[in-house]
């Protein structure tokens, strides 16, 4: 996730990364990282991240603040249910995969260079 | 033809999502996407979201997901529908073609790519669902996708600050960025065609498939490879891996 705010909400952190606070720790599908529940309702993202091992990246002189993903499992994948994944289409419109659900769906990546 | 392929199996319960992974968005797919006429979700990816959330590392590749939104198949390239007719291979290259783009093509003819198994497995697992062999278990998906070490994951973070960076003009700054993510995630293409894809090629419209220095100023070129000398390096017949049932 990219930010240019120290401090952000916990829904933004948990869209952004794909992991969901919850009692027994930061958790996406059967994978949960042991931590203490946030107790505000926004978090300081680099010590969240830190705290959960996602890589932080600062570049000061542009404030921008990065928090890549996780390595846990030491795959790119940590579960096989898809993510969920939000990106427009050339007018802008944003498309949720989940939508697709009750379909098979072949998610394909291509680019123009 | 992937939009014939989607249309002929739509019936049964296929869709099909595309996605363009480009830090210029709809200015760099725009031309691509509309002569294309998708009747599909067509969708952008300008920081490469489809990286970091399903490890794709080169493109084109795919991800199969079944009804339940599990993958069954985790990113792996994914050659376009074989054709009915085999294509006439040109036999000579236009004159005048500068020697980089020659030498590109070259190596990307070497290539090898097998439409059919790739095809014939889709439509497979299009008819029989969880029973088709292809059909992987979520153990087998997870264990199949990228590795990911904390180098890795750590490459990730610079990918996407620099994709920010380049957006917001700071071309110099994404550069610096671009080159750890490379270093750090040495197996993706997509995070180097990408990068190359900003350089000031020569203008026209090879100018974002030039992916290497300029002829008359190789000097100023500021990565440490480019397509066709990383292609050469590695072979262009390990340029992909090749299809695992």
């Amino acid at each position: 996730m990219l930010t240019k705010s120290s401090r952000v909400t916990t829904k933004a952190f948990e869209e952004a990364t794909g992991w969901e606070f919850k009692p027994q720790g930061a958790c996406k599908g059967d994978v949960c990282i042991p931590l203490d529940m946030p107790t505000e309702d926004t978090i300081d993202v680099v010590t969240t991240a830190s705290a959960m091992g996602l890589p932080v990246v600062e570049d000061e002189d542009h404030g921008f603040i990065a928090i890549g993903p996780e390595s846990v499992g030491n795959r790119a994948l940590t579960s096989a249910l898809a993510p969920e994944i939000e990106l427009p289409d050339l007018d802008g419109n944003p498309f949720r995969l989940s939508s697709l659900r009750g379909q098979k769906v072949i998610v394909y990546a291509w680019a123009p260079y | 033809m992937w939009q014939a392929l989607r249309d002929e199996l739509h019936p049964q319960g296929l869709e099909l999502v595309t996605v363009g992974l480009d830090t210029l968005g709809a200015e760099g797919c725009r031309r691509f996407m509309e002569a294309a006429e998708p009747t599909h979700p067509a969708l952008i990816d300008q920081y490469h979201l489809l990286a970091r959330t399903l490890g794709v590392i080169n493109i084109p590749s795919a991800v199969w997901i079944d009804e339940q939104g599990m993958i069954v198949r985790p990113a792996e390239p994914a050659p376009a529908p074989p054709r009915d007719k085999p294509q006439s291979a040109p036999t000579e290259l236009p004159p005048g073609m500068p020697d980089r783009i020659v030498g590109m093509m070259t190596e990307a003819a070497k290539i090898p790519s097998d439409p059919q198994t790739y095809h014939d497995a889709l439509r497979d697992w299009v008819d029989k669902g969880a029973q088709s062999g292809f059909a992987m278990s979520p153990e087998q998906v997870i264990a199949r996708s990228r590795p990911r070490d904390e180098h890795v994951a750590l490459g990730h973070a610079h990918f996407e600050l620099a994709s920010a960076l380049e957006l917001e003009g700071h071309h110099d700054a994404a550069i610096r960025h671009f080159r750890r993510a490379h270093e750090l995630v040495p197996d993706s293409w997509t995070f180097r065609r990408q990068a190359w894809s900003l350089e000031p090629g020569p203008e026209g419209p090879l100018q974002r498939f030039w992916q290497g220095p300029a002829d008359d100023d190789p000097a100023s070129w500021p990565y440490e490879g480019d397509w066709l000398g990383d292609v050469r390096k590695v072979g262009a017949e390990n340029y992909n891996e090749p299809f695992k049932p």
